[in-house]
């Protein structure tokens, strides 16, 4: 790797890479964002891995069909959206390296399989000591976890690769990236696959900010014990053709994702009334505070709409503007950890 | 963990009556019988209700607790409560001779100790031991124009610098 002691020599090397990458860390996906002459360049994974009988022809198979794979001692694994094919095929579930946002303290081949995952889309640094931002999950509300192991596990990685680490709330990462007019002034959802990420902030300086462990694996784990299939089928019937718009003419599985997703929405909005309710001194914010949604659970069409009736019924004690959808919902984390990132760059 | 409105209302709707079927919640609260029979099983397996039968519920002893921590059924003003009750521990810290009001509790005094050290270490790159073809194939790469990038970052900071003034 070339690594250069001034900025200049890396735009001659590199064309016009910008310096400073932004990562989210996701439960369902790994994104790096990174930006290069006009445009903003993703990269990203499918968290998510499955175990494949491992022989030589199985191994030519996936290399001639460019499935991504893993091999560990004597152990194969699909990685990848191709892992989440296979366990539909087989009936069984992916095995995940993330749980509730953090690493998963259950799944022994965690730790290789997040590194590998982040080494491949974030790369090499640009030059030596680069910022990089990665998302982290808010403390739970509703879980007997918190976060600093997963923190200092990303963070002592990244700096192996000779990255200069920082962290940054998955919900500030949507404020910075989607709510610039506003002068970073309002709130940001994430409805991830392990946690919901929520921020309030007032011109980008967090107010309060939290998360809850249920989901959108919540969501696929109590319909498939609802209907009796299996959570990889139901996120995938989530993920490909859930509308919430719709009232009728809905599946067992539709009806059951539909329940389910009210029950989120709700519990999501409570928790927040709650953190109004615990924050002492909030600054005084004069207009109605934009709401900005994201994250792969949020994707069905409908999501916003929905959110915003089970809103008007439960109200927040802050007049709220207006609630849309993040421009590109899966790609908002990685886009303002790069906002951030970008920003520190060029103090230095 | 905390119940949302609509479980606490289930709870409400059974206290009234010291027990209710799926029916009668379903007519009080106007949400949806299935709804309310997922609600109600959600409700026993944690431990708020007990099943009496089928279809119908009571009141468990976690289920009480919650509803008298929201002030519910106690026939009082939680708010004049929480008025008498700081002016009972003012009168009690003029007489022991407390400054300022009550005295915090040492679970209050926990709660605001920060801790300043860090433990910075190497982690291993424990990927170099797996094979893999991830780096031949590639990852999956999406553009997007940044038009309003610069803007945002130059935005972010000098606003990042107003907002910590303040």
């Amino acid at each position: 790797m070339t690594k250069p002691k001034g900025g200049k020599g890396i735009e001659n090397l590199k064309g016009q890479i910008q310096k400073g990458k932004g990562v989210d860390i996701g439960t369902m996906f790994v994104k790096c964002a990174q930006k290069e002459s006009e445009e903003i360049i993703f990269r990203s994974q499918r968290n998510a891995f499955f175990e494949v009988e491992h022989t030589d022809f199985t191994k030519r198979i996936l290399d001639n069909s460019k499935v991504k794979y893993i091999i560990k001692e004597d152990k194969l694994y699909v990685v990848g959206d191709e892992a989440l094919e296979f366990a539909n095929m087989f009936n069984k579930e992916t095995r995940r390296p993330l749980s509730r946002g953090v690493i998963s303290p259950t799944e022994k081949e965690a730790l290789p399989m997040v590194e590998l995952l982040i080494k491949s889309v974030i790369g090499e640094p640009t030059y030596k000591d680069e910022i990089v931002y990665f998302s982290v999950p808010g403390e739970p509300l509703d879980a007997d976890f918190n976060i600093l192991y997963h923190i200092k596990m990303v963070e002592g990685f990244l700096k192996t690769l000779e990255y200069t680490p920082k962290p940054i709330n998955e919900g500030h990462a949507i404020i910075l990236s989607e709510l610039a007019e506003e002068d970073f002034t309002g709130m940001g959802i994430s409805f991830g696959g392990g946690m919901v990420n929520v921020c309030l902030s007032f011109m980008s300086v967090p107010v309060f900010k939290f998360s809850v462990a249920k989901a959108g694996d919540w969501i696929d784990q109590q319909v498939s014990m609802a209907v009796d299939e299996t959570a990889s089928r139901v996120s995938a019937i989530k993920e490909s053709s859930l509308d919430l718009s719709k009232e009728k003419g809905l599946s067992k599985i539709e009806s059951a994702l539909s329940i389910y997703y009210n029950h989120l929405i709700e519990y999501v909005i409570e928790n927040i009334k709650q953190e109004f309710a615990k924050a002492h001194r909030l600054p005084r914010i004069t207009k109605p505070i934009s709401i900005t949604l994201s994250g792969g659970t949020s994707l069905p069409k409908g999501f916003a709409n929905r959110f915003k009736q089970i809103l008007d019924q439960l109200k927040l004690p802050v007049p709220v503007g207006s609630i849309r959808m993040a421009t590109q919902p899966l790609r908002s984390v990685a886009k303002g950890a790069l906002v951030a990132a970008s920003a520190d760059e060029s103090k230095k | 963990m905390a119940l949302v409105a609509t479980e606490q209302s289930i709870l409400k709707v059974i206290a009234e009556s010291g027990q209710a079927t799926v029916l009668q919640i379903n007519r009080q609260t106007g949400l949806s019988l299935g709804y309310v029979e997922y609600l109600c099983s959600y409700l026993v397996r944690g431990g708020y209700l007990n099943s009496k039968g089928p279809g119908s519920f009571c009141l468990a002893p976690k289920g009480k607790k919650i509803l008298v921590s929201i002030g519910y059924g106690l026939g009082l003003d939680k708010e004049l409560v929480k008025e008498l009750a700081s002016q009972v521990a003012k009168e009690v810290a003029k007489e022991i001779g407390i400054k300022g009001g009550v005295r915090v509790s040492p679970e209050k005094e926990r709660e605001k100790l920060q801790i300043k050290t860090d433990f910075d270490f190497p982690v291993e790159d424990e990927s170099l031991a797996l094979e893999s073809n991830i780096k031949k194939i590639g990852t999956r790469v999406e553009k997007e124009k940044s038009d309003d990038m610069d803007k945002t970052v130059r935005l972010f900071k000098e606003i990042h610098k107003r907002g910590r003034k303040r």
